[in-house]
């Protein structure tokens, strides 16, 4: 499995206004899938990779920081 | 107190009308019988009850989210009809302490509500110390889970 704090600590430095408001999929320090639903990020998620999916809602402000 | 070990978080921030708004959020892997794991940042919410999923998120983890609702929960803008169920969840992940455990959670029937998944009281605070450490200087705010 990916490392999830360091995969979390890398999104948290993106600018992700373009996702605002919407999940989306992270993998490997890409984002691999996004859409308005989970369980739709979830499904491509899965079509991509063979590891659990990390989901992360991003807020409508675009950004998240840790 | 001495606990069996300490899970330890920076806070989550957010920029809300120009202000900086310290969220507990933390990566956890939910999931529901056998099928396949999904991770989710969720979100400590010591105001909830119990853990609370949207829809979607239950969906993504092969809940039956059209049958009928057991219950109903209230908050602060209303109440909105439930499923119970119970899910695995596993958090600590990468650390030398995974915690583990089968959890009741309620399921709403609507997407994106709540917005973000909501660990509440009865998951948490009876297996962990809670310490928000938000009063600190900035390089020290962050939230410490202690197991009991």
């Amino acid at each position: 499995m990916a490392d999830i704090n360091a995969e979390y600590e890398w999104i948290s430095n993106q600018n992700l206004k373009q996702f605002s408001g919407k999940w989306i999929a992270v993998f490997n320090k890409k984002i691999i899938s996004s859409g308005e639903y989970a369980h739709e990020v979830a499904k491509k998620a899965k079509q991509q990779i063979k590891e659990p999916p990390f989901l992360i809602k991003v807020p409508l402000e675009g950004y998240i920081s840790v | 107190m001495a606990y069996k070990y300490n899970l330890s978080y920076n806070f989550t921030k957010y920029i809300v009308k120009g202000k900086t708004i310290l969220r507990p959020i933390i990566p956890v892997e939910l999931q529901y019988k056998n099928n396949d794991p999904i991770i989710y940042t969720m979100l400590l919410d010591s105001g909830a009850d119990l853990t609370l999923l949207s829809k979607d998120v239950a969906d993504s983890l092969g809940i039956d989210t059209n049958k009928e609702a057991d219950d109903d929960v209230y908050g602060v803008t209303g109440h909105t009809p439930v499923i119970d169920e119970k899910v695995k969840i596993k958090f600590g992940m990468g650390s030398r302490n995974e915690f583990e455990k089968e959890i009741p959670v309620q399921i709403t029937k609507i997407y994106g509500r709540p917005a973000i998944p909501a660990l509440g009281r009865e998951t948490i605070f009876r297996e962990f110390d809670v310490h928000f450490r938000m009063g600190q200087p900035k390089d020290k705010q962050k939230f410490v889970l202690s197991k009991l």
